[in-house]
């Protein structure tokens, strides 16, 4: 290769010349041009020489090299701005690998939350055209149906649309991802509005009748049919109040459509078939329902904590025992572990445990009402009627308050009913002072008179069991 | 090994183009004289072009490694760049054709000009050569100088001797397409 070529004066390993002290030097043609000689110690004429020091370099040279210094540093600029979200996009997919949706949900939302803040930057008016600037930092369908569906295994697909504002004219419900959970929304959308947007006749209002018009709304085409059985379920066991089996019926009807679909309802009806699984005696069945839920989203405190609660209402405690011992192994830093692991020491007796636990509770989180009423029956047990009802009447304001804030989960029903029977018995027990005798006043001006409490509340207060048995051997809680 | 060569050049051709302009502009600086300037060839001179050898110790070093940094100031922005768009916010035909088009295009463009870092192999073997000349040599100083060039050089070779065979084209293609399917 000519490149090779070395014009040191010095090497003469390649020059051929002959040299005479009276003569001139006379060298090769030039290697270049071939019509002039080499210049003394070089492969080229000076002509050559000089031209090749000369070349000039092309126009699109400077084009391309200019361009792409440019490019280069919009792109670091952009980049720049881009690192945070890509991070937490890493972060998020290791949570998806995981099956831990909660904690992807929360990073693609922090994605979502830091490219809207650099969205927000650019300065522009709805209405008008939207900068193409803007562009660069939104998430793009790809990522966004991750979130979808990263919602959608967390909440179920209504609250996943209803969250990311999705529609027919979101780019994600065009993508491969997106689009199992978007015709899945679609259908219980479509059988929604046919089963509450409809005009029924009055006479309607019955169970059967109900039950066959929602058979008649399932016959219309793209109605989801799980749905549809849910809807008959929630007939036959909240709005008509059948019997279980009935109720068990509906449900064992969604898990056929369910399985026969290939989709995922287990957020629509699992955690309801699984209860009345462990009220008609079969736990096992319900355990094994647990345990499929939390393999699908290691996140879902409340089918651990459902499951907690299958446990000891089988007094099946040493199993519940271990089980929120590993889970506070594998979540040591959330409230709701540790809550569970109160809950079974309380079933237990294990006082001491329970004190110190709720103690830590107290002091590294906002005790929960859940927590609260733990407490308040751990004092009933040890028949500090005083304690108890301290405790009840804080766990009942912190519910309230929460309840007033929509939070999820939160059962004002259960800590109302577990008031009532501490203020009961604290009434008949103990010495309350004037401002506890208020707030019993205000504990049973939420009930009727001569209001009946649970058969193990009334027990209780009868003096018919006592604590111990009831919460430590019997059905583990009052109400 | 030739036809391979040329084939991944004429695949990264924007990078080969790059390199080679980067590689006139130094010689310019250097005052090394430019025998031809044919930035794309169907030889083994594409990607680069022809020039006499340094034979001093910098502007050796200057004119093997200088081109490959100025195109990986370009190149690893751009490659950075349209893989964060493109996997990372995943953005897809279905937000915007144009804007899929432009990242797919300023990747391409990264990932071409990442594929010509190196020279070619003459000029990274005329680097070896002052190099290892360097650090046999009794005087101090070019020892000094010559361990100091010793890892670049070393780099700037392996990495000719692996352009040659179009390697780098092939673990970038790899590359990728792992980053979108993992």
């Amino acid at each position: 290769m000519k490149a090779n070529k070395d014009i040191n004066p010095k090497d003469n390993s390649k020059k051929k010349s002959k040299k005479n002290q009276e003569e001139e030097v006379v060298t090769d043609p030039c290697t270049r041009c071939g019509e002039h000689n080499c210049v003394e110690g070089a492969e080229f004429c000076e002509d050559c020489l000089v031209e090749m020091l000369n070349t000039r370099v092309p126009i699109m040279g400077w084009i391309a090299g200019a361009a792409s210094l440019v490019l280069a540093v919009v792109a670091i600029a952009a980049s720049v701005f881009l690192v945070s979200p890509t991070i937490l996009c890493v972060r998020a997919e290791k949570a998806v690998k995981e099956k831990s949706w909660n904690d992807a949900v929360y990073y693609y939302d922090q994605m979502d939350s830091t490219l809207s803040d650099f969205r927000n930057l650019i300065n522009w008016q709805e209405g008008s055209p939207e900068p193409f600037l803007r562009r660069f930092f939104k998430l793009g369908a790809g990522t966004h149906a991750k979130m979808f569906e990263a919602y959608a295994k967390m909440y179920g697909p209504l609250t996943a649309v209803e969250k990311l504002e999705v529609n027919d004219n979101t780019p994600l419900t065009k993508t491969e991802t997106a689009k199992p959970y978007w015709e899945q929304y679609k259908g219980i959308v479509r059988a929604f509005d046919a089963l509450y947007n409809s005009n029924r006749a009055p006479e309607a209002n019955t169970y059967d009748a109900s039950i066959k018009f929602i058979g008649e709304i399932e016959q219309q085409e793209g109605v989801d049919k799980v749905y549809t059985s849910y809807q008959k379920y929630l007939m036959a066991a909240v709005y008509y109040d059948q019997s279980i089996e009935e109720s068990l019926k509906w449900l064992e009807t969604c898990d056929d459509y369910a399985k026969k679909s290939g989709m995922d309802y287990k957020w629509l009806y699992y955690s309801d078939y699984a209860n009345i699984l462990n009220v008609t005696g079969e736990h096992n069945k319900a355990l094994a329902l647990m345990d499929e839920l939390i393999s699908d989203n290691n996140n879902n405190f409340n089918a651990y904590t459902q499951k907690t609660d299958i446990l000891i209402d089988n007094g099946m405690l040493e199993e519940a025992e271990d089980f929120v011992d590993g889970l506070v192994e594998d979540f040591g830093n959330y409230s709701e572990t540790q809550e569970m692991q109160l809950k079974v020491a309380r079933c237990k007796g294990e006082y001491d445990k329970v004190m110190v636990l709720g103690d830590t509770l107290m002091a590294n989180y906002a005790a929960t009402p859940e927590t609260y009423r733990q407490m308040a029956l751990m004092f009933v047990a040890q028949g500090d009627y005083k304690n108890a009802f301290t405790y009840i009447d804080n766990g009942f304001s912190a519910a309230y308050m929460l309840n007033e804030e929509e939070s999820a989960g939160i059962s004002l029903e259960k800590i109302k009913e577990t008031c009532y029977i501490c203020a009961k018995l604290y009434e008949k027990h103990g010495e309350p002072t004037d401002e506890e005798k208020l707030k019993i006043a205000e504990i049973y001006y939420m009930f009727p008179e001569d209001y009946k409490t649970t058969d193990d509340g009334e027990a209780l207060i009868s003096g018919e069991k006592t604590a111990w048995e009831i919460l430590t051997q019997g059905d583990y809680d009052l109400v | 090994m030739r036809i391979l060569y040329v084939i991944g050049k004429h695949i990264t051709f924007p990078g080969a183009f790059l390199r080679a302009f980067w590689e006139q502009v130094t010689c310019l600086l250097l005052g090394l004289s430019v025998e031809n300037t044919g930035y794309l060839r169907a030889d083994e001179m594409c990607g680069h072009i022809e020039h006499v050898l340094p034979k001093k110790a910098s502007a050796a070093y200057i004119s093997a490694t200088a081109p490959g940094v100025m195109s990986l100031i370009a190149g690893l922005p751009l490659t950075i760049f349209g893989i964060i768009n493109l996997r990372v916010l995943g953005v897809a035909p279905a937000d915007s054709v144009l804007l899929f088009v432009i990242y797919i295009l300023v990747l391409y463009a990264g990932v071409s000009v990442m594929c010509c870092l190196h020279p070619q192999f003459e000029v990274a073997q005329n680097l070896w050569d002052i190099t290892l000349e360097k650090l046999r040599s009794k005087d101090t100083k070019s020892k000094v100088g010559g361990i100091f060039m010793f890892l670049p050089a070393l780099c700037t070779y392996i990495g000719a001797i692996l352009e040659r065979f179009s390697v780098p084209v092939i673990v970038w293609a790899v590359g990728i397409t792992l980053i979108f399917v993992l």
